[in-house]
């Protein structure tokens, strides 16, 4: 009986991997090594995905540093109206990603009151590379905010009690106790953030469809030329997302987790 | 010297009323659950901003003084070194933190007294309990604290390694003259190392006094249940210096017509089987109900037709005398070595 209760556990697990996996196999061995190869050489696939990886860089360092703060403030201070602001944070992660693009044209666009503003500085957001980063940011930084939250949160409170009494003030317990402590869901959470960045179409075709950040370009080249033009950006992405992630989920799980024992 | 003054401080329906005591030598602040000990600790440490009263060092007020300058040194239950920080970083956390450049003569010299001089290069989860504990003791002392405040410091310690580390606080006091105020509601380990005990209780102070007094001389019912004193006697007067319990006589200081509470420490009772001469005027006639080793002594319990005493006496007493259940003794106490409870 119980070889049986496991058999159909192991048969749903393997169709719930199976459902993820096939998908990139296909485009790993369906892709001729003809068309990878002339992908290499094909400056707009490079300059895209270069484009893609920066501005996910770009969008997480950025996210980094002004959500972590959010993330600080909602973890260890009371103010009246904490629980709408939470809500307000994990509304990029349920809207349609178009109407994110869309939500952001309206304050980042040539008419919107932050386009006008950065504007001033020379900074504009409608195709160009800062639309990228911010339509990114957008959708990415829910993940990076609510890891934060969660490490920030198991930190026992007793360190932050005993670093005060050593005579911490809140920079210093902030950056010699509670960021390392929290260093493993922080980096968690970046990950999490620059993948969703990564990966981002809806918004970013709204804001800037130039440059083409390499899910755009899959688009263009699918809707223009059709699938065989497209599976070879899908297939260096797919294997730099892949490397990448396998890096840096060795790297967090070799990070120690302080908090959760 | 710390001293506390009418502190009074409300966290939702409990309440601190009226706290004043000295923190001098080594004080220890004893309480069941709940009392209210580690918020009045919070209170001092300046983790809680208190409603009314003073905390004074030295005479000058701290209360508007922030944690971070207050310079009262902290341990808690479980030492709380940080994880991420080996020990060496842990002991130069607090020179690091105040931008000062470790003074390693100071850390090297203390650490060699408390044992802990061949652990700078470990890791924290690597330590054991009392290394922990002894570990964070060392950096909330080496940058010389007003006062120490220890939260429960042996309650997350292995019991058979708890007295050894007994036995280092007891040392510590001596290295270290610092003030210390002890959180604890183990009564044995505050009895072991105080100068002076503070007994909360609900947020109010129920007795301060050394050790002994609080043992044999508790103010109140609260503290004698507290310290596990075992005898009651509800008595009235009879005569001068003489109470009664329903038929039993027993000598005390009382006057005719009054009623008091006494309590006596079993330690306090001998059990003989013949009359001799003695100080102590109390000599009951009692039955032996059962005798009962706890490990530490022969608890003898004692009854006739109005009371209940508790006796202890050594293992060596017990197999002289040959004393058996059932049996007729005396139960031998002193008049002025019973109690009277407020």
């Amino acid at each position: 009986m119980k070889r049986y209760r496991f058999s159909i556990i192991l048969t749903l697990a393997l169709i719930g991997l199976s459902f993820i996996a096939l998908p990139i196999i296909g485009i790993i061995f369906g892709t001729p090594l003809a068309s990878i190869k002339t992908a290499f050489f094909d400056r707009e696939i490079i300059n895209s995905i270069v484009l893609t990886i920066t501005a996910g860089i770009l969008s997480t360092a950025i996210g980094l540093l002004i959500g972590i703060p959010l993330a600080y403030l909602i973890v260890f201070k009371n103010f009246k109206g904490k629980k709408f602001i939470e809500s307000i944070i994990d509304i990029p992660v349920m809207i349609p990603h178009t109407a994110a693009g869309i939500a952001l044209l309206t304050i980042f666009g040539t008419r919107g009151y932050l386009g006008k503003f950065f504007s001033i500085f020379g900074v504009r957001f409608v195709g160009t590379m800062a639309g990228i980063v911010i339509g990114m940011m957008f959708v990415s930084i829910t993940f990076l905010i609510n890891s934060a939250k969660e490490g920030f949160r198991s930190i026992d409170k007793n360190y932050i009690k005993v670093a005060k009494s050593l005579g911490a003030n809140e920079f210093g317990t902030f950056f010699h106790v509670i960021i390392p402590l929290s260093l493993k869901d922080i980096v968690s959470g970046t990950i999490m953030s620059w993948a969703r960045a990564i990966s981002e179409f809806g918004a970013i075709i709204i804001l800037a469809y130039h440059p083409m950040v390499a899910p755009v370009l899959v688009y263009e080249r699918f809707t223009t030329y059709g699938l065989s033009y497209s599976k070879p950006i899908v297939f260096l992405i797919t294997i730099i997302s892949l490397v990448f992630f396998l890096i840096l989920r060795i790297v967090s799980s070799k990070m120690k987790d302080y908090n959760r024992h | 010297m710390i001293e506390i003054k009418n502190l009074s401080l409300n966290v939702g329906n409990f309440k601190l009323q009226d706290i004043s005591f000295v923190i001098e030598g080594y004080t220890v602040l004893l309480g069941p659950t709940g009392a209210g000990k580690s918020l009045l600790l919070d209170a001092i440490s300046g983790l809680r901003e208190i409603d009314s009263g003073e905390i004074l060092s030295n005479g000058k007020s701290i209360v508007n003084t922030d944690i971070t300058k207050r310079g009262i040194g902290i341990l808690l239950q479980d030492g709380a070194l940080f994880p991420h920080l080996n020990v060496m970083k842990n002991l130069e956390f607090p020179y690091r933190i105040r931008k000062q450049k470790p003074d390693y003569q100071i850390i090297k010299s203390y650490a060699k007294q408390f044992r802990i001089d061949k652990l700078f290069n470990r890791s924290i989860d690597t330590l054991s309990g009392g290394e922990k504990q002894r570990i964070a003791l060392l950096r909330s002392i080496i940058t010389n604290p007003r006062v120490l405040l220890l939260d429960e410091p042996l309650s997350a310690i292995d019991p058979s390694m708890r007295h050894g580390m007994q036995r280092f606080l007891k040392e510590m006091k001596r290295i270290v003259k610092i003030p210390v105020l002890h959180v604890t509601h183990d009564f044995e380990e505050a009895y072991y190392l105080a100068d002076s005990i503070v007994v909360l209780n609900n947020g109010k102070i129920e007795q301060i006094g050394p050790p002994e007094k609080i043992f044999r001389q508790p103010d109140s019912l609260f503290v004698a249940n507290f310290t596990d004193m075992e005898n009651f006697l509800p008595l009235e007067g009879i005569d001068k210096n003489v109470g009664i319990i329903g038929k039993t006589n027993i000598y005390c200081d009382i006057d005719k017509g009054q009623k008091k509470l006494f309590t006596i420490r079993a330690d306090e009772i001998i059990v003989s089987r013949k009359k001799f001469k003695s100080s102590a005027r109390n000599f009951l006639n009692m039955k032996v109900k059962s005798i009962r080793d706890t490990g530490k002594a022969i608890l003898i319990e004692l009854i006739n037709d109005d009371i209940k005493l508790k006796s202890t006496i050594t293992k060596f007493s017990l197999e002289s005398m040959n004393l058996k259940e059932g049996e007729m003794i005396f139960a031998v106490f002193k008049a002025k070595s019973l109690h009277e409870l407020s």
